[in-house]
Formats: C-alpha cells, sequence, structure tokens
C-alpha cells in the first residue's frame, strides 16, 4: 500500500458574501502547501479584480513577477518587495460575467513550514465567453522572503467582496 | 482540520498504436476536481483539442498565453467547438496537464486551466490557457484529440485523476 502525499487540509464554501478568507492554525507537519480558489466578485462589471494572499501578518515581505493574457493584449511586470502581499492572481469573475461561472486560482507554497524564504508559484486563469469582462490568465512567481514558517493565509478581493458559493481549498502535500 | 488521501489515480491510457484521440468515460463523479497528465507526441504543428461529454456545440471559450523562446502571444476564442488545449506543438515528446475544476458539479459551468510544456533542444513551446465549457452538466467523458489529421504517437500515455476536497 503507497504512503498517502497529498492531504485535503480545510475548506472554505462561502454561503454569503464575505470580504476575506482565512486558513488559521496550518498544520506545520507537511512539506509543501497548495491552494484551490473558485471565486466570483459581488461587484463590477468590467475591468480587472485581482485576489491576494498574505502569509502570516506580512507588512512588506512580498514581491513578485508576473505575465497575462487576456487575447487581444498581453503584459508582463512586476511588484517589489514592500508589499504584504502576493496579488495579481487572476481568478475574480466579476459579477457582470456570464452567470453561473467562477474564476480559479491555483497556490503552491513550497517547504511552507522552513525556515528560509518561501518561492511561490500560482496560476490565475477566468474565462466567461462574454465581452465585457472577466476573462485572462496570469501566471505569478512570488516570493514570501521571511524565515518564518507560514502559519496563516487570508485571502481577500482588491475590490468588493467575495460572492456566496466561492471556494478555497487547502491541500497539504508530504515528500516521505 | 481534517485530513486523508485525496489524490487517486482512476485511468491510465497508452497507446499501442497511434490515434487521434484518447477518451476517458463513465468518469466517476465522486471526487471534486480532475486532472489529465498527458505525456507524448504528434506532428509538429497540430493542436490539441480538449472537449466533455462529446458535445460538438459551440459551447467552449478559451484564453491563452504562450511562448515559444523568441515570440510571446495571447489568444482567445468565444463560442467555439472545442477548447484548445496547446497550439502548434512539437514534435518529440512534450507535456501536457488538464485541471477540470468543479467538473461534477450540476450548477455551475466548467472551467480548465491547462499547462503545456514542451522543449526540443533549440524550440519549444510553454503555454498557459484557461477554457470554460458552458455547460452545468457533470463531466462523463473527457476526450483530447489532435487536429489536422494527425495521430498521437505510439507509446502516449495519459492518466486520470481524482482529487477530492476536504
Amino acid at each position: 500500500m503507497p504512503t498517502p502525499t497529498f492531504f485535503a487540509l480545510a475548506k472554505n464554501n462561502l454561503t454569503s458574501s464575505q470580504s476575506s478568507v482565512v486558513f488559521s492554525a496550518i498544520p506545520q507537519t507537511y512539506t509543501d502547501l497548495y491552494i484551490v480558489c473558485s471565486v466570483r466578485n459581488t461587484g463590477g462589471t468590467t475591468g480587472t479584480n485581482y485576489i491576494r494572499m498574505q502569509a502570516n501578518s506580512a507588512t512588506n515581505e512580498f514581491s513578485g513577477r508576473y505575465l497575462e493574457g487576456y487575447g487581444n493584449s498581453l503584459t508582463g511586470s512586476g511588484y517589489t518587495q514592500n508589499d504584504p502581499y502576493m496579488t495579481q492572481l487572476y481568478g475574480n469573475v466579476l459579477n457582470g460575467a456570464t452567470s453561473n461561472t467562477f474564476g480559479y486560482v491555483e497556490i503552491y507554497i513550497p517547504n511552507y513550514a522552513g525556515s528560509t524564504a518561501k518561492p511561490i508559484s500560482a496560476t490565475g486563469i477566468s474565462e466567461n465567453n462574454n465581452a465585457t469582462a472577466s476573462w485572462g490568465v496570469d501566471v505569478v512567481a512570488s516570493l514570501y522572503n521571511s524565515t518564518s514558517a507560514i502559519t496563516s493565509l487570508t485571502f481577500t478581493p482588491t475590490g468588493n467582496s467575495f460572492a456566496s458559493n466561492s471556494s478555497f481549498h487547502l491541500y497539504g502535500i508530504k515528500n516521505s | 482540520m481534517p485530513a486523508g488521501a485525496t489524490y487517486e489515480p482512476l485511468a491510465t491510457t497508452t497507446l499501442s498504436s497511434s490515434q487521434a484521440s484518447i477518451t476517458f468515460n463513465s468518469v466517476s463523479g465522486s471526487y471534486t476536481d480532475l486532472k489529465v497528465v498527458l505525456v507524448g507526441s504528434s506532428s509538429t504543428g497540430t493542436w490539441w483539442g480538449l472537449r466533455f461529454n462529446s458535445d460538438t456545440g459551440t459551447n467552449y471559450s478559451y484564453t491563452n498565453v504562450r511562448g515559444n523562446g523568441s515570440t510571446v502571444s495571447t489568444n482567445r476564442t468565444t463560442n467555439g467547438s472545442f477548447i484548445l488545449a496547446n497550439e502548434n506543438n512539437i514534435s518529440s515528446i512534450s507535456h501536457a496537464i488538464y485541471e477540470i475544476f468543479s467538473y461534477a458539479s450540476t450548477s455551475i459551468n466548467k472551467t480548465v486551466l491547462g499547462i503545456y510544456s514542451g522543449d526540443a533542444v533549440g524550440s519549444g513551446i510553454v503555454q498557459r490557457t484557461v477554457g470554460l465549457w458552458r455547460s452545468t452538466a457533470a463531466i462523463t467523458t473527457v476526450e483530447i484529440w489532435t487536429t489536422g489529421g494527425a495521430n498521437f504517437a505510439i507509446g502516449t500515455t495519459a492518466t486520470l485523476y481524482g482529487i477530492a476536497r476536504a
């Protein structure tokens, strides 16, 4: 019998809109963390609205580089250290988008409980077949430049709130 | 926090002869997300498409970003008859992952993250795709197929995994 290595740790299924979602008291007994977010925003019809992730009570430990494509434009840039969030996570489908459709973000945090800085990868996606809002792909590389183990993760939108039926899922992965 | 084993291999197909498509039928609805990992090849310039439940209607859309080492690009298609998982792949062995979120839901449309990685020592493609199947039906069939008359080569392998949430 192979040893299980991939564990579903917690979930937050929203039954009403919320301005933030928190995973607290994260067990320190795994090697990596993997997070999947299924998200819709309460507001907005056009434009972009990102998801942000804060680790612990970060104030200025995040930096990152990202690549974004929308089908008609492509952009890439970065945000320097001194940011409290990993941001530019493009999975926040706006309220004006096609109904019954959610955006997704997946985030991988290796060695989250270790005493070195944490490089983080993420992909944010949104597609809803309309011409006014909420489609694109972004790929993000980030650094949580802290030697502290990650014990909590907080997710917030850059505007409005997460809509009801959005969900957030935390997995732990063991390397042996 | 509850914990339990959640990443289950459901089926594997390894081609003993070249063929134009790989299909997973009767997919169990017991999981939350699906992941297909494909390793293989087809002729240079062929595209790999993704369809669900044998739906060939114009119920798909996708947006991608891709780079080939000299050019970066982004494309979008709405009201298409499939999700274009990768464009103009290399002929040597390459790798695709399709993550199909909330596939068993009967209340939301289905979103896919496609990851394509191919390098041929001097050429290659990296691509990320978001696809949408505008259907609230639970996915029971996953089809991956090549375009332009080309086939997946002998030895191409696709594995379907089920991922359960807490």
